[in-house]
């Protein structure tokens, strides 16, 4: 747990003596609300999207990124030795259809995106291959079988799919704990008498967990245990790229995206209006708003500054209380041939290499892949560790981790690829105590009501979670927006 | 089943010898003579569990032989063909690939039974209409073959209702007039349409008995049977082909509902037409009994 010596302030700084002030709003027969996107990634543009939708009038929708392309963390490259594509960030989408409404499938589908449904259940343990029951009971016995079913039975007892469905939200409500809420995730695995079925689900669930069971609420972990069950959650990603998504975002949204726009401060004027100060290079410049949307990942907050005491402390307050950082580094490699096809089945399985990992191949996504393609996803401090190494070290050991009954990867290797997301999720989304839900979104609602957050920390640390903060946010501004008119 | 592994005499080379009738194994093929059978009782030589809705579907192995060689006709009666391949670590893939593609060779290009191959947490399955392939390790194969052979019942039965449905378009497009105008001259054939309607009824009643074998919830953790059933009703498309007989079946079940209002309708017409005409006679008759009382008293 961070401590708040430790965590970075928000600090207020004086305005500059002079600079050169953009009030669009002093411009003669302005009538378009003029609203900033702060954050170019997934919540941005679906606020941007959402906000078109809802409006009803046409709206001023400026969306700030400081980086040179859009999307955030879904990022779909491609390698430079043959023209194939790969998951660099989200790997995959959640589909939560079989419980109830999946609004992040339904947006999937109005974009007229294709899906390809995803699965796997295997686990590689020291070499020996874990598929089902029957293989458990096979490599840790009879006794092993009968815990892991009890302790599914007792999760499900303690978190049914309505009860992970709802996880996030406002309606979710208390259930019959088998653990103390308090405790760790790692105090409620001790229930499991045997240490390696205790190894095997930590392996099972560590690349989705991003941080060591210790370091996680007993809620959160047993919601990347019941992900496995189909029952609670099923997997799928875009054909051609799950970056397709924040791609046909940006063609359906009319709005003026700046790319390479860092936003330093944002402070309320005595217009009522934001002050936004950005710049490209070095050059500074002012523009005012009516409303703000922070759609930044909780790790960029700190670098905006919010100016005012009260929007100061709330922003400071919002960052603390979200600060549970955890981390994923992915590998990527390229094969000149899926040589493991017929015997990896799967769209994924887990390793305990690495501290536990996810190994997916990439090339199950197509019909008939003429290259291969494997991903492996590390979390938690495996990946802070790994991070450390040079991509040619990673490439070694994610070559010697390829189990061997898939056969023998080195022959086939062609080139590899590395992304280090630190800090990039966070290891109890919602925070300690789950705020109400108009908190999270406005954090200074007295003076600051205009301003608001969206953020995937807020629920879930999913992109269903972005989209269901986009959507409380977008409705916000909407009824706002459509009540002044 | 014994791992057993069997350099035959008759074969020299690595190269398997098949043609469209006959394919030639270098492994010694375990092939299982399997009929299944619908009653309470364990009937001799039942394969495994009992199964089905009140566990009355039993696995009968009706003949067990070993052979390097296999022919057309072994697997074109009337029951189902299992082949079991030795779990080789160097020949056992190829024969299972080559008895894909032996199964294939004789399929016409119109066929929907095309062989397909499974290859699922060690087991290769080869499924086809007639005969499945299976390669699996020793400690599996109870496991394999029951779950296999489940998923073969449940097909089967949909296949069969498929086949039903499709053989009945040609009498309810025939019998569709009916539905809306019901007259004299088909009134003869008011038993056949009955017959008929009952035999729709019939397809709804296996099907909803089949559904809930059909549509079922994942299991987890997973064993290796519910994954094999899994994956079967996924790759033989059963939840599809499922909706698709529903759409097909209501569409008949409605022609002949139709036809029954229908020949109802015109049957208590015609029997009310009937006792019209008889009361219409007994007071005519009536009449011309009063008419000659009411002479023979007028006169003198």
């Amino acid at each position: 747990m961070n401590s708040l010596a430790s965590a970075p302030t928000i600090s207020i700084e004086k305005k500059a003596a002079t600079r050169r002030v953009e009030t669009r709003s002093q411009e003669p027969g302005r009538q378009n609300p003029k609203i900033a996107i702060v954050g170019g990634g997934p919540g941005g543009l679906m606020t941007a999207y959402l906000l078109q939708k809802k409006a009803g009038r046409a709206l001023s929708i400026s969306v700030f990124e400081a980086a040179d392309r859009l999307g955030g963390k879904i990022l779909t490259p491609q390698f430079k030795m043959a023209p194939v594509n790969y998951e660099a960030g989200a790997a995959e989408f959640y589909d939560y259809s079989p419980v109830d409404e999946d609004p992040l499938k339904e947006l999937i589908q109005e974009l007229g995106l294709p899906i390809t449904k995803m699965g796997g259940n295997g686990v590689s343990l020291k070499g020996h291959w874990i598929g089902n029951l029957d293989d458990l009971e096979a490599h840790l016995g009879p006794g092993a079988r009968q815990q892991w079913v009890r302790f599914h039975q007792q999760t499900r007892d303690r978190m049914t799919p309505l009860d992970f469905y709802l996880s996030g939200s406002e309606e979710s409500t208390p259930s019959p704990k088998v653990c103390d809420s308090r405790d760790s995730f790692a105090e409620c695995l001790k229930s499991i008498e045997s240490g390696e079925l205790r190894h095997f689900i930590k392996t099972q669930i560590h690349s989705d967990l991003a941080t060591e069971p210790e370091c996680t609420n007993v809620e959160y972990g047993l919601q990347n245990y019941v992900m496995n069950d189909p029952a609670y959650m099923q997997l799928f990603g875009i054909e051609g790229g799950n970056e397709r998504l924040p791609q046909e975002l940006v063609r359906r949204t009319r709005a003026d995206f700046r790319l390479q726009h860092r936003v330093h401060s944002i402070e309320k004027a005595e217009s009522g209006q934001f002050e936004i100060c950005y710049s490209k290079d070095s050059d500074k410049q002012y523009e005012a708003f009516d409303y703000v949307v922070i759609a930044l990942p909780h790790d960029a907050l700190p670098h905006v500054r919010f100016e005012g005491h009260r929007l100061q402390a709330a922003m400071q307050s919002h960052y603390e209380h979200y600060h549970h950082p955890a981390h994923y580094l992915r590998l990527t490699l390229l094969f000149r041939s899926p040589f493991w096809q017929g015997k990896l089945n799967d769209s994924y399985c887990m390793l305990d290499d690495f501290g536990g990992c996810c190994l997916y191949d990439e090339s199950s996504r197509l019909v008939e892949p003429e290259f291969g393609v494997l991903g492996w996803l590390l979390g938690g401090t495996e990946a802070i560790e790994y991070s450390k190494l040079s991509d040619s070290q990673l490439f070694e050991l994610a070559l010697n981790s390829v189990p061997k009954f898939l056969g023998d990867a080195r022959p086939h290797f062609m080139e590899g690829r590395v992304h280090r997301w630190l800090n990039a999720v966070n290891a109890i989304p919602g925070g300690r105590t789950s705020r109400p839900i108009h908190q999270r979104h406005c954090p200074e609602p007295v003076d600051n009501r205009e301003l608001y957050v969206v953020g995937d920390y807020l629920y879930d640390a999913t992109l269903n979670g972005v989209l269901d903060s986009a959507d409380y946010v977008s409705s916000g501004i909407a009824a706002a927006v459509h009540f002044e008119s | 089943m014994q791992a057993e592994k069997t350099i035959s005499s008759i074969k020299s080379t690595s190269q398997f010898a098949s043609d469209d009738l006959e394919i030639i194994s270098e492994l010694s093929l375990e092939v299982w003579e399997i009929e299944f059978a619908n009653q309470k009782s364990l009937p001799p030589n039942a394969y495994g569990r009992p199964f089905g809705s009140q566990r009355q579907q039993h696995i009968v192995r009706k003949k067990t032989t070993s052979t390097h060689k296999l022919h057309r006709q072994d697997i074109e009666g009337a029951g189902l063909t299992l082949v079991m391949v030795p779990d080789d670590a160097s020949l056992g893939m190829a024969t299972v690939q080559r008895l894909q593609d032996w199964l294939e060779r004789r399929e016409s290009e119109d066929s929907f039974a095309r062989p397909q191959l499974l290859a699922l947490q060690g087991a290769q399955i080869v499924w086809h209409p007639q005969c499945v392939v299976i390669m699996v390790p020793a400690n599996r194969v109870q496991t394999v073959c029951q779950a296999v052979l489940d998923g073969y019942f449940y097909e089967a039965e949909l296949r069969s209702i498929e086949a039903a449905l499709e053989g009945n378009w040609e009498n309810t497009l025939g019998d569709a007039p009916l539905g809306f105008e019901f007259n004299a001259t088909a009134v003869s054939r008011r038993s056949e349409l009955a017959e008929r309607f009952q035999e729709v009824l019939k397809l709804r009643t296996r099907l909803a008995r089949l559904t809930s074998n059909i549509v079922v919830p994942h299991v987890y953790p997973p064993t290796l049977a519910s994954q094999i059933g899994e994956r079967l009703r996924e790759r033989l498309r059963m939840e599809e082909r499922l909706e698709l007989v529903e759409g097909k079946l209501e569409v008949q079940e409605h022609v002949y509902e139709m036809c029954s209002h229908r020949t109802s309708e015109y049957m208590v017409a015609r029997t009310g037409h009937h006792l019209e005409w008889v009361i219409i006679l007994l007071l005519g008759f009536q009449t011309i009994l009063w008419i000659v009382d009411l002479l023979s008293t007028a006169t003198p």
